[in-house]
Parts: structure tokens; C-alpha cells; sequence
């Protein structure tokens, strides 16, 4: 501990003042609403590339020599403010921008934030605004964020039915999902046809799928970073949504007006309630349904220390006639402490609760039971920021986690024939310190490098095993803290971007990630039931290294954005469970896997309209992702199941005026990669099927265009409303979720494919309200 | 688990109406492979059956593998070759056959060898085999009035505490094979069990004959079994796999050695 505190120390005294330039600094915020603005853009006029970007907490920082300047102020959807200095010592100017009008939109938006996508470093990086997506149709007409990233390129899902996503090849558990910076274990509802982010609550999610900022760390794949809305802390606003199957309520204001904000919401799915409505007792005494509630506060100390609250808690829950229950959920405590220590350091120290737990119950005398499993972690991190000068800033800290994984554990009545079985705790400390620095030596070049240092140790108490040719070694005890393992990871990440001209640039980029929390499981659906790992003996870091390059191009006063990104990702020590294993409550899960590598290869192009009526992008991505785990596929190389060829993704939205918009979506993938048989025999007096090479075959190809559209009613008071159309699946392709071989019903002696699909054509409306 | 499955897959029939549609895909051909079903009792009966696998379009005729040389012994010493009573089909008795020892397989066929080793488990015996009225409150499931009046024909034993267990379960109606069930004592080692062998397509009538076959088999062979029931393919298994045999020398079918223990009732009409 004490070598974090000489680190914390060390990052704060090292404010070198730099000759006759003063600093001006403060935050950027909403004047309607009074949030803040991360990523608000701060230019100097007539000084190209002189400026700043503010944080994540909108705060901004400048170093400037004295004198006279005009700053323009901008963010996307907000009018631009022109403002003039007088620079004479040190200042802290907050800058309030005003929402633009939707038509206004377009002509107001100033160049210095329409080419960010070519002069900012950044490059594997989407970025979705709840604002942007709301027109987005979306099954059901629930506007999801993790659905709409998949029509983004590199981002891919496998179909209905399965909520994973699949980042640059990586596998649905490398994704480091965030919500105000708690870990979210799965980020599904309803086995994966929702995600656990309630547009209401969320402000914006940014997707780090090449090299994330050094802040970042802990997952292989990418970074989803969601952010919820901070609240409105100058009025009170009670807005909500009626669907069909879901309803949405939320609530915002101040707690003191201009200092603090709170936000309120939550949503509930209402399928099951259509169950009561059968007279059977034995089908309207079933529940089957969601429900999640968001929360956040922030208070305004003074001008140099705010703190927030983030709070999420969400269950599912199924329960069948009080026999046989389920339910899971995650919830998330993040408070936050900013602090500004001058006009160039700001600091964040984070103390953050997560957890995600299932419990089964089944009561069918003497057959009684309950299954509790959960993983929680604490992690206290605390990031500081230097800005040195408009070329230079400094970004260091740290993150310790500590991991609590409870296996699932099975209770039982002494009467029932179920043994209880109680399975060890299992602990560990992930630890990083972290240093990065962005440079811009010129107004052509930027550089961004970073080193995180992450380690894990993995804690006693317990009994810990090793296994060879699948049977125990050794097995070890270890007192409570004492090290069972460690690993030592440098991180090291580098991005390079070059400015050709305000109209294209061309970056490249490089970085290592590792991975200390692993998922077992034996499904290919959205599980509540899978299980988690940490580091230990027998299981390895996980590693990859990832190289990618692009080249961003804006045509037509940068309404249009062109990119091409490639990437060649190489990874290491990823797991697979070996043929026949059983995981149902198996102490000795480790024995059960195989270790091997990965690799994943891609070409993504992308074409954005960003501004005017009609905007949308069409998207494109050529890739392949493999695997070489030894024991599988006789050890031969094998394409991975989120391995597609190709992937289509058209996204449009047309606002006819400011009473109706439409907007419309199109995909088309290259089926994923499927085992199928390749020969039958008979065994017991069944036929059964032979199966050669693993994931040989391809599902047929997924494709599906969806339709919305949006009527806003006109503004009465301070009521607005609108109601929302949409149709998912519109010319009612029957997508497989998925092909089985079954004998055929009418010929026993045959075999036959049987294709099953979830949706064909599914309407659906929506009512809106705020007031 | 099986009930997570199942309430699975009641979700998804309950948020959207999956549909079906029978399709045509192209599959690869596959090298006929043997397939060896092997089996010797406690009480020494050892029969093997070999054929061989075909393509999946192909109809359901699984050729014999003829003229193969089979013999099982035990680790004692006791052997016994097996002769061919019909083709693919070879049988014999092995005499001073009984539990808990090791039990050997080997089959040549031309210049093709097969082998296999099992240890064939300590006997478990039943203590009882019981019908009753089926309990669980699924009434109504499927369209099915008359669900109230179906029977449950329940095994009952006593799982021995001190070693892992493996059990296959044969139920017989009428001398028909009816069901084939696999069961461990992962969760109840020790316990008193009343299995339940409740058949939902196909329930037990008033008046039936009942005949369960209770065997003890080794862990391999029971990973065999286990292997068909969750991985064979479905909407939400794993990439499926040959389950993984005790065979080397071929890639599909297993040897078990196994306890015998019968019991058989006749299902009283009108049930009391």
C-alpha cells in the first residue's frame, strides 16, 4: 500500500510550472439541463490544432501564453459559443453550451468538431449517442445500445436469442462492459433479447475495440464504456415509455439547483402478465420478467470537488407454479470523488461495487434444492490527469479489484434427496498502475502511448489442485491472504495518427491486453449459469496482442466520413472445455479444460452521412477468427463460432419534418460457423450422429431489414410525446437460430435438417412521454 | 442441469413462438467408421454388435461387420471368444464373470484392431420398484386432458456412500424396451432414491407389465451415456462431439461391463 501512495504522491508533486503560459481551465456543461459535456471541444480561432478536449467529466484545461484570444466552444447537437479572453494570470471559465434545435443541427456545427474522426488519435473507436439511436428500430421497440453497436463494423452478434457480442473475433466474455465504471458480468435480460442498459438512463457508450485508453484493462476483445445521465439540475421532469411488452418510467431534477442532479429510472417487462389472463391455473401461476432500475446523483461541493452516485440493480425472474424458480441479476454501486487540484490537474477516485449472482430453487418433495452462485468484486481506482500544455498531457494511476467468486453452491433440507454441496470461495487481487502521455508534436501528428502494469494474485484460503493428463497432481492448502499465484503483465500500448489534412489522416496502433477472469461454458446461448474463473494454477492470463491501422477520409465539407480499418489480432492461452465435460457443480473444473491460441484477422470499411435530414452509414467487414486449441479438432486450426466472412450493415434515418421521421436498418452476415454431422450409426437402438471436423459448417446466411417510424405530437405545455412505430424483421426471413437432425416423421429410415427460427415479421408501438 | 435447460426453453416458448421448417444442406461424405457395441453382465453374458456408420442422407441400414474375431476376459484370466450367431452380431458366456473387476474387449477384423478395458462396478442392488399417480403440477402442458390420470413407475434404492456411482436404468413394458435413463450420485451420494422413470410421450396404462433393469456402470461408460444427452446438438449445446469412448482403435460405440439387478410388476387395473 505503500508504494501506491509514494505513486499518488509522486503524480501530484510533479507540477512543473511551465514559463510565462497560463492556464485556463473549467468545465463544459448543458445549459438546458446542466450535465456535463465529455469530449466538448475547446479551439483556439485561428490557431489550427490549438485547443483542448474536455474529459470525461467535461472538464478542460489550456495552457496558454498571455494574451488575447477567441475561443469557440463546441459539441455535437449544441450551438457553437465564441468567446473572448483576456489572459493575464491563471482562469477557470465554466462554459455552458446551448442544445441546438434539430434543423438547426446541421448548419450550425462548426469544422473544428465535424473532422474529429480525422484529427483525433483515436482509431478502433465507436462512439453511440442515446440521442443518435433513438431512432434506430429496435425488436419490440425497447431502443437497445449493445443492439445497435452490432450494426457497426467489427462488432458482430450471432442472432436472436443469443445477446453475445463479439468484438474483432474476440469472445462475448473478453468484452469489458462498464457502466459508470462498475463492472457489468452479463448484460443481458431475458436470456439476451434485451440489454440490462435502459436507454433512459444512459447518456452514451463508447466501444474501445482496438487499443483503449491505459485507464482500461482486464479483457482482451474491447471496451464498452456506459455512461449513465447525470440529470437535469435545473428543473424536474418526469418522462416514460408504454410498449407492448415493456414500460419505462424515469424521473430527474435538482437536489440544489445549479450544484446537484438526481436521475431515477426504471422499467419492468410485462409478457408474463398476458399469462394471467388463461384460466389455467397451471400456466397464469408462472412469472416470467424483467425489471432494472437505474440511479444516479451528483453534488457540487464547491468548485473544486464534486461527487457522484451511480446505482444499477436488475433481476430476472422466473418462477413455475412455486416449483421451479430462477432468477439473476447484476447490480452496481460507483461513487466518485473529482477533484481539481489546479487549472491543470483534475483527479478521480472511485470506489466501486459490483455483482452478479443466480439462484435456482426447485421444491418438488423430496426432490428440494437451491443453487446460490455469484461473483463480486470492490475496485478502488484513483486516475489523475495533467494537461502540461496543448501538446503534452500526462494521464497515471491505479486499479485494485478484488474478486470474490462463490461457485455454485447446492442447499438442501436434510429430508431431501439432494446433498447439499459446498463448494470453496475463490479470491484474487488485480492490481494496475498505469501511465500514458498524449503528445502532439506537431498540429499533423499525435501519439498516444501507454503502459499499464497488471497483475493478479490469486488468495487463499482454500484447497488449490493441479491436474496432469486430466488427474489430481497436487493439492495444496493456503491460509486466508496468502498467495496462492501470481502473474505479471505489461501492457504496453502506442497509437500514432498523422493529419495529412483537415480531410484525412491515417493512424496506426499497437497494443497488448490481458485477461484474468475467464468463462466457462458449455452453452452457446445468453446463460445465466456460466461459470466464471480466476487466474490460478492451472489456468493462465489470458493475452492477446492486437496491431490495426486506418485511414479516415471526410468528403463534402465533412458530411461524409470514410474509413478503412484493418487489424490482426493474436491471442493466447484461451480456453475450451474438452469433449463430454461435465461442469454441473465440478470442484475440478480446471481439469476439464484445454488451453490453446487464437488468432482473428479483418478489413472494416465504413461510409457515414453525419449531418442533414437523411444520415445513417453503411458498413462493412471482412474477417475471419480461428482456433488452435490441442484436443480439438485433432489439433488442427478451426474457425471459431462468431466467425463470419461477411458482414453487411445499412443504417438509415430520414427526417421528413419535425412531426415525422423514418429510419430503417438492413444486415446481412455470412452464417456462423456450426458443427454439423457428417455421417450416422446406431447405438442402444438409436441413431445417432458422427461428427468430423469441428465447426465445418456454416449456418445459412443471416439477413434482416427492420423499419421505424416516429410521429411527435405536437408540444402542448410542457408536454411532448410521441409514438413509435416499428417493424422488426419486415419481409419476415426465417433466420435459423438453429438446425437440428432429426429422424423423419413420415420416412424413419431418413434422416432430416430441421430449421428453427424465433421471429418472422414482429410489429410493435411504442408511446413516449416527458413532461 | 437438466431443469435449467428445460426452463430454458419454457422461456423461449413463452416470449416468441419458434417455428420450424424441415431444409435441405449439403453434407460432407464421412470414411464408414466401426461401430462397437459392447457388453458383458456380472453374470458373464457378453454380447458385442459391430456395424458400420454411414452417411447421414443415407437410409437407416447400418451394414454388419462380418467375420470379425471377438473375445472378452476378465482380469483374472477368464476369457471367452465369441461367436457370430447372426451377421455383426457375436455372443458368448463367460463362465467365473462377476463384479468389481476389470474386464477386457478385443476385436480384430482383418488388419483392424479394436480394444477396450471396464471395470465393471460393485453390484447395486433395487430395493423397490413402485407405480404411483404422477404429482408434478405440469397439468395441461401440450394440450394433454388427460395428464391427472398418468402413472409414474418409480426405482428405489440406496446409493452406497463410500464410492461414486453410475447407474443406467432399462425400463421394459410388455418385454419392449421402452426408455434408457443414466443417472449419477453427484448430488446424492449416499441417499435414499426414488427415481422416477415418468414418460411423458408414452405413459405407463393400468395393466401394463413393468420390468426395470437396474445396472451399475463405470464412470467412463456413464460419460459415454452422458455425452448423447447434452450434446447432441440443439439450440443451446456447446459445438457438438462424439461423446468420448472407452474404445481405442475406433471412434464410436463403448464396451460396458455391468451389474444386473431386475424387478417387474404388472400395473393393477383400476390402480388402487
Amino acid at each position: 500500500m505503500r508504494g501506491i501512495f509514494a505513486f499518488i504522491l509522486l503524480v501530484h508533486c510533479s507540477v512543473w510550472v511551465a514559463a510565462e503560459r497560463y492556464t485556463l481551465s473549467g468545465t463544459v456543461s448543458d445549459a438546458a439541463t446542466g450535465e456535463t459535456l465529455p469530449g466538448a471541444s475547446v479551439a483556439v480561432e485561428g490557431a489550427s490544432g490549438r485547443g483542448a478536449s474536455a474529459n470525461l467529466y467535461g472538464y478542460y484545461s489550456l495552457a496558454l501564453q498571455p494574451g488575447s484570444y477567441y475561443l469557440v466552444i463546441s459539441y455535437l447537437g449544441y450551438e457553437n459559443k465564441r468567446i473572448g479572453i483576456e489572459l493575464t494570470q491563471n482562469r477557470v471559465m465554466d462554459v455552458r453550451l446551448v442544445p441546438s434545435s434539430e434543423l438547426l443541427d446541421e448548419v450550425v456545427v462548426s469544422a473544428a468538431k465535424r473532422n474529429d474522426n480525422i484529427v483525433s488519435e483515436k482509431v478502433g473507436v465507436e462512439q453511440l449517442q442515446i440521442r443518435e439511436i433513438k431512432k434506430i428500430p429496435v425488436l419490440f421497440g425497447e431502443q437497445d445500445l449493445l443492439k445497435t453497436l452490432t450494426l457497426t463494423p467489427g462488432v458482430k452478434s450471432i442472432g436472436e436469442g443469443n445477446g453475445g457480442i463479439y468484438v474483432r473475433g474476440g469472445s462475448n466474455a473478453q468484452n469489458l462492459i462498464l457502466l459508470d465504471e462498475a463492472m457489468v458480468y452479463n448484460a443481458n435480460h431475458l436470456l439476451g433479447f434485451f440489454s440490462t442498459f435502459n436507454s433512459d438512463a444512459i447518456r452514451d457508450l463508447t466501444l474501445y475495440k482496438g487499443t483503449a485508453p491505459a485507464e482500461y484493462g482486464g479483457r482482451l476483445s474491447s471496451v464498452m464504456d456506459v455512461k449513465m445521465n447525470e440529470g437535469n439540475n435545473q428543473a424536474h421532469h418526469l418522462s416514460g415509455g408504454i410498449g407492448l411488452i415493456s414500460s419505462r418510467l424515469m424521473l430527474e431534477g435538482p437536489l440544489v439547483k445549479d450544484r446537484g442532479s438526481y436521475l431515477i429510472s426504471g422499467r419492468r417487462t410485462y409478457a408474463d402478465l398476458f399469462l394471467k389472463l388463461s384460466p389455467d391455473p397451471a400456466i397464469n401461476n408462472n412469472q416470467l420478467y424483467f425489471y432494472d432500475f437505474n440511479a444516479k446523483m451528483n453534488y457540487k461541493l464547491n468548485d473544486k470537488n464534486r461527487l457522484f452516485l451511480s446505482v444499477y440493480y436488475g433481476r430476472d425472474i422466473f418462477d413455475f407454479a412455486g416449483r421451479f424458480g430462477m432468477n439473476w441479476g447484476n447490480s452496481t454501486v460507483t461513487g466518485r470523488w473529482n477533484h481539481i487540484w489546479n487549472g491543470r490537474t483534475f483527479s478521480n477516485t472511485s470506489l466501486i461495487y459490483s455483482d452478479y449472482d443466480y439462484r435456482v430453487g426447485i421444491d418438488l418433495d423430496p426432490f428440494e434444492f437451491s443453487i446460490l452462485s455469484q461473483i463480486k468484486n470492490l475496485n478502488l481506482k484513483h486516475d489523475i490527469q495533467f494537461f502540461m500544455n496543448e501538446k503534452l498531457s500526462w494521464n497515471a494511476g491505479y486499479s485494485g479489484i478484488y474478486h470474490t467468486i462463490t461457485p455454485g453452491q447446492v442447499e438442501a433440507p436434510a429430508d431431501s434427496e439432494i446433498n447439499p454441496i459446498r463448494q470453496e470461495q475463490r479470491y484474487g487481487l488485480e492490481q494496475a498502475f498505469y501511465l500514458s502521455t498524449t503528445y502532439k508534436p506537431s498540429p499533423a501528428i499525435v501519439i498516444n502511448a501507454g503502459l499499464r502494469m497488471s497483475s493478479l494474485l490469486m488468495l487463499g484460503p482454500g484447497e488449490f489442485y493441479t491436474y496432469r493428463n486430466g488427474a489430481i497432481a497436487d493439492t495444496l492448502r493456503y491460509r486466508g491472504g496468502e498467495v496462492v499465484q501470481s502473474y505479471f503483465v505489461p501492457e504496453p500500448r502506442v497509437n500514432l495518427s498523422y493529419i495529412i489534412n483537415p480531410q484525412q489522416s491515417v493512424k496506426v496502433s499497437y497494443t497488448r491486453n490481458s485477461q484474468n477472469l475467464h468463462v466457462v461454458s458449455n452453452s452457446t446461448g445468453s446463460l445465466p449459469t456460466d461459470i466464471w474463473l480466476i487466474s490460478s494454477k492451472n489456468v493462465k492470463p489470458e493475452i492477446s496482442d492486437q496491431f490495426s491501422a486506418g485511414y479516415f477520409r471526410n468528403f463534402g465539407d465533412d458530411v461524409y466520413q470514410f474509413s478503412v480499418e484493418t487489424y490482426y489480432k493474436g491471442m493466447f492461452n484461451q480456453t475450451d472445455l474438452r469433449n463430454g465435460a461435465d461442469i454441473r457443480a465440478n470442484q475440478h473444473i480446471e481439469r476439464e479444460l484445454l488451453f490453446g491460441k487464437g488468432r482473428a484477422y479483418g478489413l472494416e470499411l465504413m461510409l457515414k452521412k453525419k449531418y442533414g435530414a437523411l444520415n445513417g452509414w453503411i458498413g462493412y467487414t471482412l474477417s475471419r477468427t480461428e482456433l488452435n486449441i490441442p484436443g480439438i479438432n485433432e489439433g488442427n486450426w478451426y474457425p471459431a463460432r462468431q466467425d463470419a466472412t461477411h458482414d453487411v450493415s445499412v443504417v438509415a434515418i430520414y427526417d421528413v419534418s419535425d412531426r415525422w421521421n423514418f429510419s430503417g436498418t438492413w444486415v446481412y452476415r455470412t452464417g456462423n460457423a456450426v458443427t454439423f454431422p457428417s455421417g450416422k450409426y446406431e447405438v442402444d437402438g438409436q441413431v445417432q450422429l458422427y461428427y468430423t471436423e469441428r465447426n465445418g459448417y456454416r449456418m445459412p446466411a443471416y439477413h434482416r431489414l427492420d423499419l421505424g417510424a416516429t410521429w411527435n405530437f405536437r408540444k402542448r405545455g410542457a408536454v411532448e410525446s410521441s409514438l413509435n412505430f416499428s417493424v422488426y424483421n419486415a419481409y419476415a426471413r426465417k433466420n435459423a437460430f438453429s438446425i437440428d437432425f432429426e429422424q423423419d416423421p413420415e420416412d424413419p429410415t431418413k434422416t432430416q435438417a430441421v430449421l428453427t427460427y424465433l421471429f418472422t415479421i414482429m410489429p410493435s408501438v411504442t408511446y413516449n412521454f416527458k413532461f | 442441469m437438466k431443469g435449467i435447460q428445460f426452463a430454458i426453453l419454457f422461456v423461449l416458448m413463452l416470449v416468441v413462438q419458434a417455428c420450424t421448417e424441415v431444409i435441405h444442406i449439403d453434407l460432407n461424405a464421412s470414411d464408414p467408421q466401426i461401430v462397437v457395441e459392447a457388453q458383458v453382465s456380472e453374470q458373464g453374458k457378453a454380447e458385442v454388435r459391430l456395424r458400420w456408420s454411414v452417411n447421414v442422407e443415407a437410409d437407416n441400414e447400418f451394414p454388419a461387420v462380418e467375420g470379425a474375431r471377438v473375445v472378452v476376459e476378465d482380469e483374472f484370466g477368464n476369457g471367452v471368444p465369441l461367436s457370430e450367431v447372426s451377421p455383426g452380431r457375436y455372443l458368448s458366456v463367460l463362465s467365473g464373470a462377476g463384479d468389481d473387476r476389470l474386464y477386457r474387449l478385443v476385436i480384430s477384423w482383418g488388419d483392424r484392431l479394436i480394444t477396450a478395458d471396464d471395470r465393471m462396478p460393485r453390484s447395486v442392488r433395487m430395493d423397490s420398484l413402485t407405480v404411483r399417480r404422477f404429482r408434478f403440477p405440469l397439468e395441461g402442458i401440450g394440450g394433454r386432458p388427460d395428464t391427472l390420470a398418468l402413472l409414474e413407475p418409480v426405482v428405489w434404492y440406496k446409493d452406497p456412500a463410500d464410492e461414486k456411482n453410475q447407474y443406467r436404468i432399462l425400463e421394459y413394458r410388455n418385454d419392449t424396451l421402452v426408455s434408457i435413463a443414466i443417472t449419477d450420485d453427484q448430488f446424492n451420494n449416499g441417499k435414499a432414491i426414488g427415481f422416477s422413470l415418468f414418460n411423458f410421450r408414452n405413459p405407463l396404462k393400468p395393466g401394463d407389465h413393468l420390468m426395470v433393469e437396474f445396472q451399475a456402470v463405470s464412470g467412463p461408460v456413464y460419460e459415454y451415456l452422458f455425452g448423447f444427452s447434452g450434446m447432441n446438438g440443439g439450440p443451446l449445446a456447446s459445438s457438438p462431439s462424439n461423446p468420448v469412448t472407452n474404445l481405442t482403435g475406433t471412434r464410436l460405440g463403448y464396451f460396458t461391463a455391468y451389474t444386473v439387478h431386475r424387478l417387474g410388476l404388472a400395473v393393477p387395473v383400476p390402480l388402487p
